[in-house]
């Protein structure tokens, strides 16, 4: 995050506050993003898209998150990125768990990266090399 | 020398293992190999971790002192423990976690009562380093240093059995168990359960 937008400011300009303009780099970047998605895609869309998200629970008709887990018969790869705020490590943790729980072949990692919740936007050479390396080895397991 | 092999010889093909403090993976990629196990690595170190799950590896980056408690019951046949028990927080704690979670349990470890580090401690008078224990005392990760006697009586206080143990010293030679491993032996390898 610091990286990202740290407290760079875009004007060199410090109060009295007479306009509410943009002055630091990360409203900048907000303001750059809300342009940009009201061009492709109707702004109400991302009303009901946060509600659905606001309302969603993986849990949902279960007890709880191992018991909904209990019919998944693949290999899977959770990921978390160390400077994601929006979905920190310690929910992809739960996950992980009730994972366990049902003894399911698990791989996890909190990637190293920057980037905040974008990160897995990021074209990332590491990034690559882990999925090729997950992907290969669902090959080399339904090869048998 | 640590020697992969006596692992290897305990293991049943097909088994189910969990390897802890798995690295880049290697034991878990020639037991997958050789003896066709399945199962998984955990580590807390993300370099490490990330070259693992490249190599297609299935690892879960995390940390043995707390994360062991998730699995059932009995879900590995085998759970490694190669080199690692006395960098663990609560070794005994831990090792009864892994009698838990796995039928079988081999542990290995270097052992602090060998010759050399026996001589290295009575005539230079300092914390031995050898080359498996090449750390200086302040930086260690071993933090828990024991031998074999003391490994031993442990499994007695609790009630672990010991189904097979072998040693290996001198370089790279297994050291039969007759020739006062204690003294001898510089790695010690323990299958219980």
């Amino acid at each position: 995050m610091h990286k990202k937008f740290g407290r760079e400011s875009i004007k060199n300009t410090k109060g009295p506050y007479t306009n509410f303009t943009r002055e630091f780099e990360v409203e900048s970047y907000l303001q750059h993003q809300g342009e940009s998605f009201i061009k492709r895609f109707d702004a109400n869309s991302y009303l009901y898209i946060s509600k659905a998200i606001d309302d969603f629970d993986m849990t949902d008709g279960y007890n709880n998150l191992s018991e909904a887990f209990q019919n998944i018969r693949a290999k899977c790869l959770v990921m978390s990125f160390t400077s994601d705020w929006l979905y920190p490590k310690e929910q992809s943790l739960q996950i992980v768990k009730a994972l366990k729980i049902n003894g399911i072949e698990t791989t996890y990692t909190n990637f190293e990266s920057a980037y905040g919740h974008d990160s897995f936007l990021i074209d990332d050479e590491r990034l690559k090399k882990l999925f090729t390396g997950f992907l290969s080895s669902l090959e080399a397991s339904s090869g048998e | 020398m640590k020697k992969l092999g006596i692992i290897k010889d305990w293991i049943k093909e097909e088994s189910k293992i969990l390897v802890l403090g798995s690295g880049e993976g290697e034991i878990l990629k020639i037991l997958g190999g050789e003896k066709k196990t399945r199962g998984f690595g955990i580590d807390i170190d993300e370099k490490k971790v990330f070259q693992a799950i490249s190599q297609g590896l299935s690892v879960i980056q995390g940390d043995i002192n707390s994360d062991l408690s998730d699995y059932p019951k009995k879900s590995f046949d085998y759970v490694i423990a190669h080199d690692i028990i006395q960098i663990m927080n609560n070794p005994d704690k831990t090792l009864k976690k892994c009698l838990e979670i796995g039928n079988k349990v081999i542990v290995s470890f270097p052992n602090f009562a060998y010759i050399k580090i026996r001589l290295y401690i009575m005539f230079l008078g300092r914390m031995p380093k050898t080359k498996l224990l090449p750390y200086e005392w302040y930086n260690t990760p071993n933090i828990h240093l024991f031998t074999i006697k003391d490994f031993k009586e442990l499994c007695t206080k609790e009630k672990i059995k010991i189904i097979s143990e072998r040693f290996s010293g001198f370089g790279k030679k297994e050291i039969p168990g007759f020739l006062f491993p204690n003294i001898f032996a510089e790695f010690a390898y323990f299958l219980i359960e």
